[in-house]
């Protein structure tokens, strides 16, 4: 099997990616030790709830955003298929009050 | 394209109802099956309360009933429904005004029948004396109640041929198997997917409870008309089994405003009544009226 340039990028990206460790990680790593001792942490747990907060309501308010989206999708889909019938013969109104049309009486026995 | 125009009864039982251990038991057998899925068939002679037993049923179970009397006039179209007539439709579309474009389109109506509707809605099902329909109109029965699915003409709407019965949907049947005049004979395949409960007649307990609370008469005037009634009934004289039907209908015709028997009309109602449910005998040489003074002189009734 030859191995060629791309090959070996590739596979050292997913080494980093798995976190595998190598001489840059381990440079970092003494640093960050450095710095920790010299400075105490690198974020406050203040500044963690902050920061996942703020991410939670991103995360939400793109979600919402997604919903709505597909919603007004939904609804153009279901104007479209209201016309269609109807264009087809077929009343959507009238085929709802059939199920209204259900009289009901009340028998003693 | 279909029309629904279905009645459907809410049953409530009412002062004249009366649940004594019999019904109970009755009611509690029926549900039992109902719950595990089967139809329920109530058999039992004349006037001995299954139709009544069926709507105590269906309330019990509480969903809206269906009821369906059984005649002989009844094809697959009177249960499940058929072609009302015809609806005509037309769209002009001149959205750009010098194109006028039109399309016309002429269909058949179809309107529900109260099967139907029971098995779309998942209603309970009374068909009441279902013998007294052909058998070949009550065959699109057998696959609602096997395969709990409905089979439909193809004038049905526009591509459903089948309805699958809802969840909830039960069905209760009555017949009479004693009836001889105006009913068939039921196809096996039918009988055999459903659950028979005979009910026969009730106790004199319960049909003396039934007799006070239908009439208004006295537990204890009642219990004495129940008595003749029964002791007729089993006295091998009649031609047609007097019922519980009978003892309400002289209970409260002879009852006074105390709940009392009025003495006077009594023996004459107990005539009118009885007396045709004899007839002349099995032999034809009964006289009616001397049977029932001597069923009323020994129940110390005269």
């Amino acid at each position: 099997m030859i191995r060629t340039a791309r090959d070996v990028r590739s596979s050292l990206d997913i080494a980093r990616k798995r976190r595998a460790y190598c001489r840059t990680s381990l440079i970092e790593q003494s640093i960050r030790d450095e710095l920790q001792r010299e400075f105490g942490a690198i974020l406050s747990d203040d500044e963690k709830d902050r920061i996942v907060a703020m991410e939670k309501r991103f995360l939400k308010a793109r979600s919402d955003a997604v919903k709505k989206a597909r919603m007004n999708l939904l609804k153009q889909k279901e104007r479209a298929s209201v016309a269609w019938s109807l264009r087809n013969g077929s009343d959507p109104v009238e085929k709802r009050g059939e199920q209204e049309n259900i009289a009901e009486i009340i028998l003693r026995y | 394209m279909s029309v629904t125009k279905v009645e459907v009864i809410h049953p409530r039982p009412d002062g004249g109802f009366v649940e004594t251990p019999r019904i109970s038991a009755l009611t509690a057998r029926a549900i039992r099956y109902r719950n595990a899925g089967y139809p329920v068939h109530l058999s039992g002679p004349t006037g001995c309360g299954k139709t009544t037993l069926a709507l105590h049923v269906a309330s019990r179970i509480g969903k809206p009933v269906v009821l369906i009397n059984g005649d002989e006039e009844f094809n697959t179209s009177s249960l499940v429904g058929g072609q009302l007539g015809y609806r005509w439709h037309k769209v002009v579309d001149n959205y750009i005004s010098r194109v006028y474009k039109s399309e016309e389109s002429m269909s058949k109506v179809w309107a529900d029948e109260r099967l139907t509707a029971a098995v779309k809605h998942g209603f309970t099902l009374i068909y009441n004396e279902f013998t007294r329909s052909r058998p070949e109109a009550n065959n699109v029965l057998l696959s609602v109640f096997e395969e709990g699915i409905l089979e439909l003409p193809r004038a049905y709407g526009n591509s459903h041929n089948y309805i699958k019965a809802h969840p909830e949907f039960s069905a209760i049947l009555t017949s009479n198997p004693e009836e001889y005049a105006g009913v068939f004979r039921s196809q096996d395949a039918l009988l055999d997917r459903m659950i028979t409960i005979e009910t026969g007649y009730y106790d004199e307990d319960t049909e003396t409870q039934i007799t006070c609370a239908r009439s208004g008469a006295s537990r204890e005037e009642a219990r004495k008309i129940v008595r003749l009634v029964r002791r007729l009934r089993e006295s091998g004289f009649c031609e047609l089994a007097p019922t519980l039907r009978s003892s309400i209908i002289i209970a409260k015709t002879t009852r006074d405003p105390d709940g009392n028997i009025n003495g006077d009309a009594f023996k004459q109602v107990c005539v009118d009544i009885l007396s045709p449910k004899i007839g002349k005998g099995k032999k034809g040489d009964t006289n009616p009226v001397a049977v029932i003074e001597k069923l009323l002189n020994e129940e110390g009734l005269l």
